[in-house]
C-alpha cells in the first residue's frame, strides 16, 4: 500500500509535468520502452531492486541506455529521482498508474485481445467496433495463446467479451453435465 | 453330714454291743435249758436288722428323699426340655415341610414365570432383530443406491470429460487459419449486430 501510494504520487507528478509540456503521450511511450526493457530482463529487475547496488550505478546504467531507448532528459531525470529515493523497483507500478491516467487524458482505452492466431486485418474491424461502442480511441494489445483454441477474448478494463472456442467447449460441456444430472 | 455319719457310727457300735450282750445272755441261759421254738440268735439277728433298718431309714430318709426329689426335678426338667425341644423340632419340621411344599409351588410358579418371561423376551428379541434387519436392509439399499448414483454420475462426468478432451483435440488438430478467421469474423459480426 505504501509502495502503491508512493508510486501514485510519482505518476501524478510526472503526468503534471507531461501535461504542462504537452507530452503526455511521448512520456507514456518512453516509460513503455523502459518497462518493456525491464520486463524482458530478469537480471535488470534484480539489479534495479537490489539495495546493495548504489543508486549511482543504477543511474549510470540508465544514462548508458537512454540514447538507445530514446529517453528525453526529462524522463531520465525522473528516473534519477526515483533511484535517488530508492524507488527504482517501483518503476513498473509508476508506469501502470501513469498509463491509466494518461489514457484518460488522451481519451483512449486499452483493450487486451487474446486469440489463437494473429488477428490480421480483423484487428482494424475490432478496433472500429470497440471505438463505436465506447466512443473512445482504442488501443489494442494483442496476445496469441493456443489455449484459446479458436476465436478470441476481448478485455476492456473489467469487462470481458469471450468469443473463444474454449469458452464454447466449456459451455457445451456444462450443458451436457446439467442434462446428465437432470 | 459329718454329724449324721458320727451318729450313725455311734448307733452302729451301740447296736453291736447290745447284740453281743444279748447273744452272751442267750448262750448262758441256753446251757441249762434246751428248749424247743425259734432260736434266740435268729431273734437277735432280726431285732438287730430291724434296728439297723430303722436307723438307716431314720437317718437316710431325708437325704434320700431330697436326693430323689432333686433327681426327679432334674429328670422332669430334662424331660420338659426334651419335650420342648421335640415340640420345637416338630414345629420346625412342620414349618420346613410347609415351606418345602410352598417352595415346590413357588419353584413351579417361578419356572412358569420364567418360561413366560423367556417367551416374551424371545419374542421381543426376535421382533427387535427383525426390525433391525429391515432397517439394516433399508440402510444398505440406500447406501447401495447412493453409491450407484455416485458411480453413474462419476461415469457420466468421466464420459463428458473424455468427450470434451476429444472435442478439444479434434479442434486443435483440425483448426485452420481459415477456420480461425471465420470464427473471429462470426464473433465480430455478432458484436456488430449487438452494437
Amino acid at each position: 500500500v505504501k509502495s502503491g501510494s508512493v508510486a501514485k504520487r510519482y505518476a501524478a507528478a510526472l503526468l503534471q509535468v507531461a501535461k504542462s509540456e504537452n507530452k503526455v503521450s511521448d512520456y507514456l511511450s518512453e516509460l513503455e520502452r523502459v518497462v518493456a526493457m525491464e520486463r524482458d530482463s530478469r537480471e535488470l529487475q534484480s539489479f534495479l531492486a537490489s539495495p546493495v547496488v548504489k543508486s549511482g550505478a543504477k543511474k549510470a546504467f540508465f544514462k548508458a541506455v537512454a540514447e538507445k531507448l530514446q529517453l528525453s532528459p526529462m524522463m531520465l531525470n525522473f528516473i534519477y529521482v526515483l533511484l535517488d529515493h530508492d524507488h527504482g523497483d517501483d518503476l513498473g507500478l509508476v508506469y501502470f498508474l501513469y498509463r491509466d491516467m494518461a489514457d484518460e487524458i488522451l481519451g483512449q482505452i486499452r483493450v487486451a485481445v487474446t486469440s489463437a492466431a494473429p488477428l490480421g486485418a480483423q484487428e482494424e474491424k475490432l478496433k472500429s467496433l470497440l471505438a463505436a461502442r465506447f466512443k473512445q480511441k482504442i488501443l489494442i494489445v494483442t496476445k496469441v495463446d493456443p489455449e484459446v483454441l479458436g476465436g478470441l477474448t476481448i478485455q476492456v478494463k473489467d469487462l470481458v467479451f469471450d468469443g473463444s472456442l474454449r469458452r464454447e467447449l466449456e459451455r457445451v460441456k456444462a450443458a451436457i453435465v446439467l442434462k446428465a444430472v437432470a | 453330714m459329718k454329724t449324721a455319719r458320727s451318729s450313725l457310727r455311734t448307733l452302729f457300735v451301740l447296736a453291736l454291743v447290745l447284740a453281743a450282750r444279748s447273744a452272751l445272755a442267750a448262750e448262758g441261759h441256753g446251757e441249762g435249758h434246751h428248749e424247743e421254738g425259734i432260736p434266740f440268735s435268729m431273734v437277735f439277728s432280726g431285732i438287730n436288722f430291724a434296728i439297723l433298718a430303722g436307723l438307716l431309714f431314720y437317718f437316710l430318709r431325708k437325704p434320700a428323699k431330697d436326693h430323689f426329689a432333686s433327681r426327679a426335678t432334674l429328670i422332669r426338667t430334662r424331660i420338659q426340655q426334651a419335650e420342648e425341644l421335640k415340640s420345637h423340632a416338630v414345629q420346625k419340621y412342620n414349618e420346613f415341610e410347609s415351606r418345602l411344599k410352598s417352595i415346590d409351588r413357588e419353584t413351579q410358579d417361578l419356572i412358569a414365570n420364567l418360561k413366560h418371561d423367556g417367551e416374551l423376551e424371545k419374542r421381543r428379541l426376535v421382533e427387535m432383530a427383525e426390525k433391525q434387519s429391515v432397517q439394516l436392509r433399508e440402510t444398505q439399499e440406500k447406501i447401495i443406491g447412493q453409491e450407484l448414483r455416485k458411480a453413474k454420475e462419476e461415469l457420466k462426468q468421466e464420459a463428458i470429460n473424455l468427450a470434451s478432451d476429444m472435442a478439444e483435440k479434434l479442434v486443435r488438430e483440425n483448426m485452420t487459419p481459415e477456420d480461425q478467421n471465420r470464427v473471429v469474423g462470426q464473433y465480430l459480426d455478432r458484436m456488430e449486430k449487438l452494437a
